[in-house]
């Protein structure tokens, strides 16, 4: 099974390098769509194959590479990496088949996301320290290219600050790791970089302290916490569609894939301490972004606030100290990827066909294109929690935990699903409804619009029965979470 | 089988949803009246099943949390059987209705009412009937997105628009507040299954059950639009008038009420708990039956008579009544939804363009059928002998005498109130000089038959519901009786009121509108809702939106994205300082060279040293 | 057969290292920096026979031979690039030719 893993993970590196040796574009297309598919039937057939009541790593494979410095080939999937990987596989899929029809350059175009699909789903399954960095930093590069190349107006901005930013968290990073293999050494005598030998040691609070905020400032910049967040809106406002739901639906999560996986358990006293700090990152971002999201006329920038709004509630499940919130922590990891890609496929819709992302432009679209009100109030649904939907089991999970032990943080970050549902849909008002304001000279530029095309309906019904499935029948994917949090506060 | 009381709305939803825009409206009107229509009819077998015992029925499990597996599914007892078949009727007679009312709208992908309505009966009924927290808060949400898509139906509107989404967000701090209040039950009882809930309630510490009492009533306060969550109920009126029946008055708005009753016992061992309830639902009950003589909406006048009716239910709750409240909950349902269905009928009848009651006036010669069904509801509203809301005021006035006189006395005041303006409005609108004329080009003419026979049945209704009291009292185990002496004055009291509307509207005894100048400030204040909803408009709405807006510009763009920002800048300068080095002639390098190297040497020769 | 004290040697080797030292640093003519740059090197050369004559070695002779060498060497290179700087720019004065600079 570590075989069929590893293959998942590379097929895309491969198929990679063929489309970048191919001329013709349609073959370019076809194989990433292909690839694509086919790592996502693997994935979902690793998931089905997973066994839920064994608490250990599964689908793993070790293999040694640099011995000298206790180098391994590590990969390896708990409940929450299963889960993590399943929504990248997804998500890549959606990615490509909403790319069909992209002109510019689309040889490079599909090249850089197949590159990037083997970093996302490297990250997810590393069980190696320097294998994890490896991924990690590896992301960053095909995504710089694709907002630079494929953006909008301050594409090359935005995409100097997504890159330089988030390197500069990720040295902290490689700091703490440095750190940790170094006290490794200390204390055993031999250098490994291997995640369960680092994880199983008693850190004395001291290098947890320390240890927990270089790794900490690393994933933070990542999730985004506030208030290292201002790359996020830049990055999403100039990324071309495709990029967004990757940004949003993948990339973000490893920042909090990051806490649940490796802050949590190697620093536990020290996730205990800074508690306070924590939660009062996590409850301004929840509640300041959904401030600033309402402040927004750019459709894009408004959902890329909601994203670190909903990312807030997600740090502050996870270090709750309680079974349900770090369940609904991850549960909302993949409910977010979900509604913030179909949000941001949207918001792309509208650009496509009306060339702009400022609600002064926009109003009463419901009428010239129905099927995507529909679709965009879906997406809306999932994210502001709404029952029989991915984000309301989250949502639910997260504050019911939170409350346990920290009552009035729960509460004041509960107010987030009165926000949310104000500024979604205030801007859904403002872009969908209110025809009677338009123009008559937009009436007749938009009478002409088309719907959406079989490309974009395959998309959105990948994420919304998706999110359909996870908000109906939550019981199954529950004890995925379960599997993780079992063993970080059990085991 | 009992599952298909709630499965047959979803179903007639997702048939409507998907392929309405190819059957077309008409049928699309009749799979949702058939939707509806078959729930009431398989109720009924439910009801009398659950009158002798009361039975569950299982779904599926649907999460784990921790050690608890949650299991969805129904329970059938009285209060949720009766209350099931009530809501089926009710509905199943205004989306009858509704095929008239909608009609001209017919074309214009009018199949989408259609599929809202039905996805609102599923969620009612969800709320209803679920046998646990958590389900009644999926059918909770449900109807709150059902009631945003329905008030903004007119969706071209700003209006409307902004109406369904402060519905929307009101309901959701409600929400919020109900939300809280089931986690709170879930840590207390360890369960969120109803029946294991009220097994256990005894042994929970009073204090904390307080505080989850009042974290649910705050959830019953935004869904029934009582103070302070309120103001989106008149404004809701932007809606198609059957969704202001059906919803606004009969049903969705009784959720509140329901849910309370509903979790009774869980109330009355918080006994703080409730003293609030009553504290809210009389101030509501005041509150907005003032509003109402002071409005001239046709429909908003009958909007704060059925938030002012619910503040009466919860006064009732309040002080340990609970079938009375669910009794009025139930006569209600028929004559409000019977008053909202004659309003349409006017509003209808001028082509939807009809707004005010003094647009209109002397109708009664126009619209006979309407006219009676109009008074009948107006009635059984201000609690006249033989209607049905004599009955169920009645018990609430009893109880309220019971509990402390002053409090009788009070509700006293609110019926009476409460017959005032609600004959204010008919006696303007059916009697009096045909302002029409001036106003509109349509002559008014009467409803469709197909809109008429659901109005008919409900005033039969609205007349006969009462006599069912001892039945109704009998199936929820509890035995009532009449006082004679609070029956004869409630009436008298009402009396007053009408008598009062008539000399001051039909007679012109007091001129209204000299009455009304003199008046001004009183009337502006109730009118305004003692200016609440500017307020919450203006003030937290507005000064939200401005904050936001504001620290957007400064501190997110000036300071936070500064620093990031100045980081560059920073880099930069460094930068350009060691440019400056670099010069390009070779001399300069020349000289770098000899200086290192010199450098160099000095450090060997100390070094060595 | 001392009769140059080392010293005088030593002096004057740094004397005309100074010189050239200055004279790369200074002048602004390519040919003159590139003359500064003899002027140095035979300063060395200077330094290591005078050292000889007096330790009565050969190795510094030997590797003078080489300076010497290496110096006309890299005076044609010098003089090839100034004047094919010369024919593309018209220019030989190290002021003009700050192109690399920043």
């Amino acid at each position: 099974m570590g075989v069929l893993l590893t293959v998942a993970i590379f097929l895309p590196l491969v198929s990679a390098l063929l489309v970048a040796i191919v001329r013709n574009s349609t073959f370019s297309r076809i194989i990433s769509i292909a690839t694509s598919v086919v790592v996502f039937l693997i994935a979902v057939y690793l998931g089905l194959n997973f066994d839920w009541n064994n608490s250990s790593f599964q689908h793993t494979i070790k293999l040694p590479w640099i011995q000298p410095l206790g180098i391994s080939f590590s990969l390896g999937l708990d409940g929450m990496g299963m889960a993590l990987f399943l929504l990248t596989a997804l998500m890549f899929v959606v990615a490509f088949v909403w790319s069909v029809k992209i002109e510019d350059k689309p040889n490079l175009y599909h090249a850089l996301f197949l590159l990037l699909e083997t970093a996302c789903l490297g990250v997810f399954s590393a069980l190696d320290f320097f294998l994890f960095y490896l991924f990690w930093e590896f992301m960053l590069i095909p995504m710089y290219f694709i907002i630079g190349l494929w953006g909008h107006e301050r594409k090359v901005y935005a995409a100097n600050k997504f890159f330089v930013y988030t390197f500069f968290g990720s040295i902290f990073l490689l700091l703490g790791i440095a750190s940790v293999v170094i006290y490794g050494y200390i204390i055993s005598g031999s250098v490994s970089f291997d995640y369960f030998f680092l994880k199983n040691i008693q850190y004395p609070l001291w290098i947890q302290l320390v240890a927990f905020l270089l790794f900490g400032l690393g994933f933070a910049v990542k999730v985004p916490m506030w208030p290292f967040h201002t790359w996020l809106p830049d990055a999403h406002v100039e990324a071309p569609t495709a990029g967004s739901v990757i940004l949003a639906a993948v990339l973000l999560k490893m920042g909090t894939y990051g806490f649940v996986r490796y802050s949590l358990p190697m620093f536990p006293e020290a996730s205990k301490y800074y508690v306070p700090l924590i939660f009062f990152l996590s409850v301004v971002a929840v509640i300041y972004a959904a401030m600033m999201a309402i402040a927004q006329t750019h459709i894009k920038r408004l959902i890329a606030y909601s994203s670190i709004s909903h990312m807030g509630l997600v740090t502050l499940a996870t270090f709750a100290s309680d079974g349900n919130a770090l369940n609904g922590a991850i549960y909302m990891m993949v409910a977010h990827g979900l509604s913030s890609a179909a949000l941001f496929m949207s918001a792309g819709f509208i650009y496509d066909r009306i060339h702009s992302y400022h609600m002064d432009d926009l109003g009463g679209l419901a009428r010239y294109i129905p099927n995507l009100a529909i679709v965009f109030m879906l997406s809306g649904l999932v994210g502001i929690g709404f029952p029989g939907l991915a984000g309301f089991v989250a949502e639910f999970l997260i504050l019911l935990g939170t409350y346990k032990n920290y009552p009035v943080w729960a509460f004041v970050a509960g107010v987030g699903i009165v926000l949310s549902a104000a500024y979604f849909l205030y801007m859904y008002k403002r872009v969908m409804l209110e025809e009677e304001t338009i123009s008559d000279y937009r009436r007749e530029k938009w009478s002409h619009l088309k719907d959406l095309e079989l490309h974009h309906w395959i998309a959105f019904v990948l994420i919304l029965a998706s999110s359909v499935l996870l908000g109906v029948y939550p019981l199954p994917f529950v004890k995925l979470m379960e599997h993780t949090t079992r063993m970080v506060f059990g085991g | 089988m009992e599952v298909l009381i709630i499965l047959f709305p979803f179903i007639a939803f997702l048939l409507i949803g998907l392929f309405g825009r190819r059957l077309g409206d008409l049928p699309s009107a009749i799979i949702a009246v058939l939707g509806s229509a078959l729930s009431f009819l398989f109720s009924i077998p439910a009801l009398l099943k659950a009158l002798n015992s009361p039975f569950s029925v299982k779904l599926y499990d649907f999460i784990s949390l921790g050690s608890y597996t949650l299991t969805l599914g129904l329970y059938f007892d009285p209060l949720s059987a009766i209350t099931t078949s009530l809501v089926c009727l009710v509905s199943t007679m205004i989306f009858i209705y509704s095929i008239g009312y909608m009609e001209n709208l017919f074309g214009q992908w009018t199949y989408k009412f259609y599929a809202y309505l039905s996805f609102f009966l599923f969620s009612m009924l969800l709320i209803v009937l679920s046998d646990n927290l958590l389900g009644m808060f999926f059918g909770w949400e449900g109807v709150g997105l059902a009631s945003y898509l329905l008030i903004g139906y007119f969706h071209q509107q700003k209006y409307a628009t902004n109406s369904a989404l402060e519905a929307f967000v009101m309901n959701r701090i409600g929400d919020w507040l109900f939300l809280f209040g089931i986690f709170s039950i879930f840590y207390l009882f360890g369960n969120l299954n109803l029946l294991d809930i009220f097994s256990k309630v005894k042994e929970i510490d009073p204090n904390l059950l307080g505080l989850a009492v009042l974290l649910l009533f705050g959830g019953a306060v935004g869904k029934s639009g009582q103070v302070p969550l309120h103001t989106w109920l008149p404004n809701a009126m932007a809606g198609p008038t059957p969704v202001s029946a059906l919803l606004h008055s009969s049903t969705m708005v009784a959720a509140g009420v329901y849910m309370v009753a509903r979790l009774y016992p869980v109330f009355e061992s918080a006994p703080q708990g409730l003293k609030v309830v009553a504290l809210i639902g009389g101030l509501t009950a005041l509150f907005a039956s003032l509003a109402a003589t002071s409005h001239t909406d046709i429909k908003k006048i009958i909007a704060f008579s059925t938030m002012s009716q619910l503040g009466l239910m919860f006064l009732a709750l309040g002080i340990g009544d609970k079938n009375s409240a669910m009794f009025h909950l139930t006569t209600h349902a028929f004559f409000k939804a019977l008053l909202f269905l004659s309003a349409g009928s006017i509003i209808h009848a001028f082509h939807h363009h009809a707004r005010d009651i003094y647009e209109v006036g002397g109708l009664r010669k126009y619209m006979p059928i309407t006219y009676a069904t109009f008074f009948v509801g107006a009635l059984a509203l201000a609690g006249i002998f033989p209607f049905a809301g004599f009955w169920s005021k009645d018990l609430i006035i009893a109880s309220s005498y019971e509990a402390s006189f002053s409090l009788g006395v009070f509700v006293s005041f609110v019926s009476f109130l409460t017959a005032y303006y609600i004959f204010r409005e008919g006696f303007v609108m059916f009697y009096g000089p045909e302002r029409h004329k001036g106003h509109f080009e349509e002559e008014p003419h009467e409803a469709p038959s197909v809109m008429l026979v659901p109005m008919v049945v409900l005033a039969i209704g609205s007349a006969v519901v009462g006599f069912f009291e001892g039945w109704y009292m009998d199936a929820l185990k509890e035995h009532k009786e009449m006082h004679l002496n609070i029956a004869i004055s409630s009436v008298a009291i009402a009396l007053l009121g009408i008598g009062l509307a008539y000399l001051v509207f039909v007679k012109r005894f007091l001129d209204p509108e000299k009455l009304y100048q003199s008046l001004k400030p009183v009337h502006t204040t109730f009118r305004e809702q003692f200016f609440t909803e500017r307020l919450y408009h203006k003030i937290l709405a507005g000064g939200y939106m401005l904050y936001s807006k504001v620290l957007y510009a400064t501190f997110e763009r000036q300071f936070i994205d500064g620093v990031v920002n100045s980081s560059y800048a920073v880099s930069s300068a460094l930068g350009s300082l060691f440019k400056g080095l670099q010069q390009g002639r070779v001399n300069l390098y020349i000289l770098f060279l000899l200086v290192g190297f010199s450098l160099l040497v000095l450090i060997t020769f100390l070094g060595g040293r | 057969m001392k009769i140059v004290p080392l010293e005088a040697y030593l002096i004057l080797s740094l004397l005309l290292f100074g010189l050239g030292v200055f004279g790369m640093i200074v002048r602004r003519n390519l040919v003159a920096v590139l003359m500064s740059t003899e002027l140095a090197l035979n300063a060395v050369n200077v330094a290591f026979v005078g050292a000889d004559s007096h330790l009565g070695l050969v190795d510094g002779q030997i590797f003078a031979l080489f300076i010497i060498a290496l110096a006309a060497v890299e005076a044609a290179v010098g003089l090839g690039i100034i004047v094919a700087i010369f024919r593309l720019r018209k220019v030989e004065s190290s002021d003009e030719l700050t192109d690399m600079g920043g």
